[in-house]
């Protein structure tokens, strides 16, 4: 029986039973006597061998052993030793761009920090599941999630999950545990303009030829106010070429719509539409998203929208705030400040509290057991030694 | 040394406890009220092999032959043996053993002896018989006469002490009874004793009574222990596991010279009593003068 034990300490009781054992086989030291018949003992009877007589222990004295045994056992708190199954870990991946830079020997920071996790995790014997802000990500890690940027850290600070990042936050983590790549700054494009790339390198910023041509989709069936501004965005930034990278795709989604009015930055505009899909919710009316965003695309769910009312001026400069925001960068623009010195690699697990083993079978079915057997054969020795003991 | 000499003597003294003479005068009133009981009027307790006629008596196998009533025996066809009263004038002597053997315990054997030569002394001193008190140590004897004398009894007794190795055998080899002597009586563990010497004591109608003192571990040891047997009268050591074979050994061997000493005094008119030292010594006194 695989056994633990929760207080091994009190092992050291059983010593107890043990010197009981010693002491009742100690040989019998002879109790000096005085006769008048001395004649009689030493002409008659065989002298005592060995210097002395080596006792039995009573059956009552091995009652009373195998209860002090027992008791002792008991009180060391003794359990079976739980087959944990094997833990998983939750790994919240940092998808900012700066974790496709080159770290060394060919190898990416994401690479590096995944390799140091999965050699971590197979030490500890847990396994992992990849999360990109909270969702499982079922395939390998690929391109497909580049553009999604930082998680949202702090709502990932729980036992059990570890942050793969290339960088030590501004806020470490407390509960979870931290795999940080670390890196050396790793000059190239920050930026575009136009189709020209903007340089960091290393000390200043510099541009050159050669960015893709990209461009942004506007759809046709949007309300025309939007559909207005979103084109005369995209013709200002050279967004506008029918060819080249997509590089935003504004999109109606459809559904049942109602009457809405909503509003923000100075205008405001009534009506109809439905729910907008997940994503960062950039205009609501009430609890309805209707306008969410991620990297590369922005969700309308609006039908139809009636002039705004309040400063144009207004009007156009929230939207291109939006559309700014939700452009995706050029493939291989990193931010300035992510191609910086990453600093050292970090590597710590999880706590693993927080329900992540199973919970452990209770310790005291073999306890009682221990302490009924000791009772019951305290209690026997009792009545078989009558006072003997 | 002391240390040595208490574990081999461990009871050397003779104590009387508080109410030991009114102990004694109880069994001197209960024994002379038995005898009246039984044998009527006067002091059959001194009856013996006097002078002065009163009765029969069945004869006992291994008594003197020479007390017997040849002529009840011609015409019953049954042995008798003539009784006599003694007479008043006539001397007891009491030898006592001090060796110390005597001081084995508990209780003492010494002690044991000292309150059954005591309760002997005093039912002497009653019935008006002169009591002579001797010691195996070598001591002046006490001679005392009258029942007034039974302080000087007591205090020369608890002035006795259980030390050296002359016993009885010894002082019997030293001092012989006078003719006067009508009864001596012979108290200690007999160890040293031949039979020789006590039948020796024999004569001009003298009794002999022989109390066998013992202590309860000489007469019944101690079963499952192991004992360590010091001879109290030497620097002899006997470490011996006291299983039944060996328990069993020694009290055959003790059986059988506890017999030898009845056989003896069954076939020589002696009286023999084995008086353990934890038993009252009244049954002593009753065993050795009522017979």
């Amino acid at each position: 029986m695989d056994l633990e034990w929760t207080r091994p300490a009190a092992l050291v009781s059983l010593a107890l039973p043990a010197l009981v054992v010693l002491l009742s086989l100690r040989p019998e030291r002879p109790t000096p006597l005085a006769s008048g018949t001395f004649s009689l003992w030493r002409e008659r009877t065989e002298a005592v061998r060995g210097g002395g007589r080596r006792r039995r222990l009573p059956p009552e004295r091995v009652l009373i052993v195998l209860a002090l045994a027992c008791a002792a056992v008991a009180l060391a708190g003794p359990r079976r030793r739980a087959q944990e199954p094997p833990r998983t870990w939750q790994v919240i991946v940092d998808a900012s761009p700066s974790m496709h830079l080159e770290h060394s020997g060919g190898r990416t920071r994401l690479e590096q920090a995944r390799r140091t996790l999965e050699e971590l995790a197979r030490e500890e014997g847990v396994g992992l599941r990849w999360t990109l802000d909270g969702e499982v990500l079922h395939e390998e890690l690929d391109e497909g999630w580049r553009t999604a940027g930082p998680p949202r850290w702090a709502a990932f600070d729980v036992p059990g999950a570890v942050w793969l990042t290339d960088r030590v936050p501004e806020e470490p983590p407390r509960q979870a545990g931290l795999v940080a790549s670390g890196g050396p700054a790793v000059p190239g494009p920050v930026g575009t303009v136009g189709t020209r790339w903007l340089d960091w390198t290393g000390a200043s910023l510099v541009e050159r030829d050669g960015a893709p041509t990209r461009r942004v989709v506007v759809d046709d069936s949007l309300p025309a106010p939007i559909r207005a501004v979103a084109r005369a965005w995209a013709e200002e930034r050279g967004l506008a070429s029918p060819t080249g990278e997509v590089a935003l795709e504004v999109l109606r989604v459809e559904g049942p719509g109602t009457e809405v009015l909503a509003g923000r930055d100075g205008w405001r505009a009534s009506g109809r539409g439905c729910a907008a899909p997940a994503g960062t919710t950039w205009l609501a009316a009430g609890e309805r998203p209707l306008v969410t965003w991620r990297p590369g695309a922005v969700a309308v769910a609006l039908q139809e929208l009636s002039p705004p009312e309040g400063d144009p001026a207004a009007w156009a400069v929230s939207w291109s705030r939006l559309l700014d925001g939700a452009l995706a960068p050029a493939f291989g623009v990193v931010p300035l400040d992510e191609r910086g010195e990453a600093g050292e690699p970090v590597l710590r697990g999880p706590h693993t509290g927080g329900g992540v083993a199973p919970p452990r079978p209770p310790r005291w079915p073999l306890v009682a057991l221990l302490a009924a057997l000791a009772a019951g054969l305290g209690f026997l020795a009792l009545v078989l030694g009558r006072g003997r003991l | 040394m002391r240390a040595q000499a208490a574990e081999r003597v461990p009871f050397p003294g003779v104590v009387f406890a508080p109410d030991f003479v009114r102990r004694l005068e109880r069994l001197t009133l209960r024994l002379a009220a038995a005898r009246e009981l039984r044998e009527g009027a006067g002091s059959a307790a001194l009856a013996g092999a006097g002078e002065e006629f009163i009765g029969y008596r069945p004869y006992r196998p291994g008594e003197d032959l020479r007390g017997l009533a040849w002529d009840l025996l011609a015409r019953l066809d049954r042995p008798y043996v003539r009784v006599t009263r003694r007479e008043a004038a006539e001397r007891w002597s009491v030898l006592v053993d001090t060796s110390a053997s005597m001081g084995v315990g508990p209780p003492g054997k010494l002690q044991a002896a000292a309150e059954v030569a005591a309760g002997i002394a005093c039912i002497g001193l009653r019935a008006g018989a002169g009591i002579e008190l001797r010691a195996t140590d070598g001591a002046p004897p006490l001679r005392v006469g009258k029942p007034t004398d039974l302080p000087a009894v007591l205090g020369y007794l608890e002035g006795l002490t259980a030390h050296g190795t002359p016993g009885l055998g010894a002082l019997l080899a030293a001092v012989r009874p006078g003719a006067d002597c009508g009864r001596v009586v012979l108290l200690g563990d007999l160890c040293d004793l031949s039979p020789a010497a006590v039948l020796g004591l024999r004569g001009h109608g003298r009794e002999v009574l022989c109390g066998q003192l013992l202590a309860p571990h000489e007469l019944a040891p101690p079963t499952g222990a192991a004992v360590e047997w010091l001879d109290p009268e030497g620097e002899g050591r006997a470490p011996r596991n006291l299983d039944r074979r060996a328990v069993e050994a020694y009290e055959q061997a003790l059986e059988a010279q506890l017999a030898s000493w009845d056989g003896l005094a069954a076939r020589h008119g002696l009286r023999h009593h084995v008086h353990p030292s934890d038993r009252p010594f009244e049954d002593a006194v009753r065993a050795l003068l009522e017979a």
